[in-house]
């Protein structure tokens, strides 16, 4: 991979704004989001639940639901081209081979009554990858290369006779059939035991650094960012409030909330080093769109709010190498 | 090793069907119920191909069951075994004939309903506006307004029971679509035309054949009805339904002109009913495998 192409970034986000609901009850759930997919990077988008996240995943694939979702504010740069303004046709070729998707339930995304063989060679057709009598041969090279025992078999089944941890295997393989630039991963290990969690992310970690692909992985678990992810971006309330490397963002982070969701992750032995303390939590929930009001998003939750926090809602601002935070106290909020 | 790949790989859609076929056979109440049709289809098969029309014959008015005429004969001399036999062809016709034309109407109609909401808005009323007649009462009004006949009947019986399909459709439809898997459909690229017909319509076959088998076996219950009050099939047309209509003032001194064709009607509407049941479970991968 050249330099050049390192540099350049897949896609970018440009001040996405979503909203829901009529005009009249507008609720804004994703506001003013702005960031960018490097090429071959893995990028974790970290938040709790009823941030944005998901919501921001399906814009981009053109698939928000209408018409409850009125179209998204802002630029979504794809390649150089700005997919918002793309026609259906023009987004359905892209989907699947140029941007594919994996989702939290793989219990749910495949066709319960359509064997796994089929399935594979239906997005291979689609997309003309290949012709129709190499569909088997190349659905069975991308089982084996999603490492899923007895791919041979597997062609032949039902989802609903293999375990959760292979038909994520299968969902991975029918997302990188065609060799997409960007691999869109929503929540794709939450459904999934520990040990199978290892197991796929391991193996979508594997194929980004093989295959180069762009991955932008949704979670919120911080266990897995740490091990996979290059970048991090956190969102709340559907802002960003806080992006910088992985090592950054877990070793020193800055935006209160950031730092809430890292105290709140159990650690083995903090106990046993005589603390004692209970495991931490961030009081409160994420405010619902429509009570979020002027000012910082976060300030509800926060112990560092001042009245200045209310007044605005900061802006996310470079802090050092390649890191960003959204808060008015970002200097004063070295954890200790 | 090698040599099996080679013909897994090569035909991937006969096992589906040699299992589906298979597994039918296995589910209890199919071979009972595939006896119990095929007593009175037998019948139906030897009536159309063998026995003449009954002629009539006044010396031998309601006599009973005999070797000479194993049903007994009818008011007017004739006998049961060829009017039954030759009859069943009607009932049968009918059956089949509504329950193929309302699950076709109904499950284009459903799909539609399904995906568009503004036919979906306007459809399902009216197809709420049929549904509040009672289909019976549909059928006799529409007869009395066509007149009697074989393709009249069957368009009475066919519009009554549409909207069962369009509604059983759309309901499945309008769950179906919010799964994941269709959402994962879309994300891999494909049309909404291809994700109705590669994904959406098999799903809605199962329950719709099962359907079907109980359309089929409501129609002709219905046509006998029709019949029985005299706004079914004309009376030169024998069904199963009219013998009976013919025969009941007779019930008391020939209790086999009404009992004999009421019999193939039962056996005929809970065999259909039995493999409808046995066809449903045998669709389901799920319960298929499970046996």
């Amino acid at each position: 991979m050249t330099a050049l192409q390192e540099s350049t970034n897949v896609l970018e986000v440009e001040n996405l704004g979503i909203a829901f609901g009529s005009s009249e009850s507008r609720l804004s759930v994703v506001e003013d989001l702005t960031f960018a997919v490097r090429s071959g990077e893995l990028l974790a988008l970290v938040g709790e639940s009823g941030c944005g996240k998901s919501v921001t995943a399906l814009a981009i694939m053109g698939l928000l639901p209408r018409p409850q979702a009125s179209t998204p504010a802002g630029r979504i740069v794809f390649e150089g081209q700005d997919i918002t303004t793309l026609d259906e046709a023009a987004m359905q070729d892209l989907r699947g081979r140029r941007i594919a998707m994996i989702f939290q339930e793989p219990m749910t995304a495949l066709n319960p009554v359509m064997r796994i063989g089929r399935q594979i060679e239906e997005v291979l057709l689609r997309h003309r990858v290949v012709e129709r009598g190499e569909a088997r041969p190349r659905a069975l090279e991308l089982l084996r290369q999603v490492r899923i025992a007895d791919p041979e078999r597997r062609l032949r089944q039902y989802p609903h006779e293999l375990s959760g941890g292979m038909r994520q295997r299968v969902m991975i393989a029918m997302a990188l059939a065609c060799d997409p630039v960007l691999l869109l991963a929503d929540e794709p290990t939450t459904a999934l035991d520990v040990t199978v969690q290892a197991q796929i992310m391991e193996l979508i970690a594997d194929l980004q650094r093989r295959r180069g692909t762009s991955v932008v992985l949704i979670t919120h678990d911080l266990g897995i960012v740490a091990e996979t992810a290059d970048r991090v971006i956190v969102m709340y309330a559907g802002r960003v409030v806080e992006t910088a490397s992985v090592r950054t963002v877990l070793e020193a982070p800055r935006h209160p909330y950031t730092q809430g969701l890292i105290a709140s992750v159990p650690r083995l032995g903090r106990n046993r080093r005589g603390s004692g303390a209970p495991l931490a939590d961030i009081p409160g929930s994420v405010p619902p769109p429509g009570k979020r009001g002027r000012g910082c998003v976060f300030r509800q939750r926060c112990a560092w709010a001042i009245d200045a926090c209310a007044e605005r809602q900061p802006q996310l601002d470079p802090f050092g190498e390649g890191h960003r935070v959204a808060c008015l106290r970002a200097h004063e909020t070295v954890s200790s | 090793m090698a040599t099996a790949d080679a013909t897994a790989l090569s035909s991937p859609r006969h096992g589906a069907v040699r299992r589906g076929l298979g597994a039918i056979f296995t589910r209890p109440g199919f071979r009972p119920g595939l006896v119990l049709f095929s007593l009175p289809l037998l019948g139906i098969l030897l009536g159309a191909l063998v026995l003449a029309p009954a002629g009539m014959d006044g010396a031998i008015r309601l006599t009973a069951p005999s070797w000479a005429h194993p049903f007994g004969t009818d008011n007017l001399g004739r006998d049961l075994f060829a009017h039954v036999l030759r009859g069943g062809r009607v009932s049968l016709a009918i059956g089949i004939a509504v329950a193929v034309l309302s699950t076709a109407i109904g499950l284009v109609l459903g799909l539609l309903a399904g995906f568009i909401r503004v036919v979906d808005a306007v459809l399902m009323r009216i197809m709420d506006g049929i549904m509040a007649i009672p289909g019976i009462l549909l059928a006799i009004a529409l007869m009395s307004v066509a007149g009697a006949g074989l393709v009249n009947v069957i368009v009475a019986i066919t519009i009554a029971d549409v909207p069962r399909v369009v509604r059983l459709v759309r309901a499945m439809v309008l769950s179906l679509r919010e799964q994941t898997f269709v959402d994962a459909a879309r994300i891999a690229g494909n049309r909404t035309g291809r994700i109705v017909f590669r994904h959406l319509l098999p799903m809605t076959l199962g329950p719709l054949a099962v359907q079907a088998t109980f359309i089929c076996t409501s129609a002709i219950i219905t046509e006998a009805y029709l019949s029985f009050i005299g706004a079914g099939t004309p009376p030169d047309m024998p069904s199963w339904g009219n013998i009976i209509a013919e025969n009941r003032i007779y019930f008391r001194g020939a209790p086999w002109s009404v009992l004999i064709p009421g019999c193939f009607i039962a056996a005929t509407v809970l065999g259909i009913n039995l493999m409808g049941d046995a066809l449903r479970d045998a669709l389901d991968p799920r319960v298929a495998k499970a046996i």
